[in-house]
């Protein structure tokens, strides 16, 4: 069976070089707030400032404009978040119509447990604290989903040897 | 569900790996079926059920 919307198998490996050297450069980042001065460059803002829903918005708001910004968080992020897509899409060596349902059930156990785990988190957590859990989150869904998907994986190969 | 994969493979004198090549799946899928831990879609029985010439009924029975 043909299964739609899959990269070849080589980007698995890809996935792998991405993810786990730029989550752990992307964590590194978060605790220590280390940012290199020359990824400091104007970028291009959809919206750069505060808002807050209801009231008017900060003078110092601005929306669509040029901004300074150190862009270090915003490539560990990307990449990480690269680097997950190709392990979710990427084809296993012996892809066929089990390992897409085991792909998808994966996925279906990881939105579930990210969905317990944000109701907990909205009521556990508040302020700024909320903020690093929501970053965190941001990536939670697809960690879960690799996690799983390689452990289902793992035990229906040995189960078949 | 059950089924008798593993008789008709084994008549046909096939190891898993035979069978998973000739309908193009994996061996550890062919292992699930014959387990009775997967039920394949309506095309891979209807592979299984070409390469044994025989029927799905004859293949797949509802318990």
């Amino acid at each position: 069976m043909k299964t739609k919307y899959l990269l070849p198998h080589q980007f698995k490996f890809i996935g792998w070089v991405l993810f786990i050297p730029f989550l752990v450069l992307g964590l590194w980042q978060l605790f220590t707030s280390y940012e290199p001065e020359w990824l400091t460059v104007k970028v291009p803002a959809f919206f750069n400032g505060e808002i807050s829903l209801g009231q008017n918005t900060d003078a110092d708001t601005q929306i669509i404009q040029i901004v300074k910004n150190n862009i270090a968080d915003e490539i560990c992020a990307v990449l990480i978040l690269v680097g997950v897509l190709f392990l979710l899409l990427a084809r296993e060596v012996d892809e066929d119509e089990l390992v897409m349902k085991l792909r998808l059930e994966s996925l279906l156990w990881a939105a579930t447990v990210n969905g317990l785990i944000l109701v907990i988190s909205i009521l556990l957590f508040y302020d700024f604290v909320f903020f690093y859990v929501m970053v965190f989150n941001l990536f939670l869904l697809f960690i879960l989903f690799i996690a799983k998907f390689q452990w289902v994986l793992y035990k229906f190969r040995k189960e078949a040897e | 569900m059950k089924n008798t994969v593993k008789k008709h493979r084994l008549l046909s004198e096939m190891t898993q790996s035979d069978l998973a090549t000739a309908i193009s799946v994996s061996r550890q899928t062919i292992h699930a079926i014959e387990a009775g831990k997967y039920v394949p879609s309506t095309e891979l029985a209807l592979k299984l059920a070409r390469e044994f010439s025989t029927s799905v009924e004859n293949l797949f029975k509802l318990e």
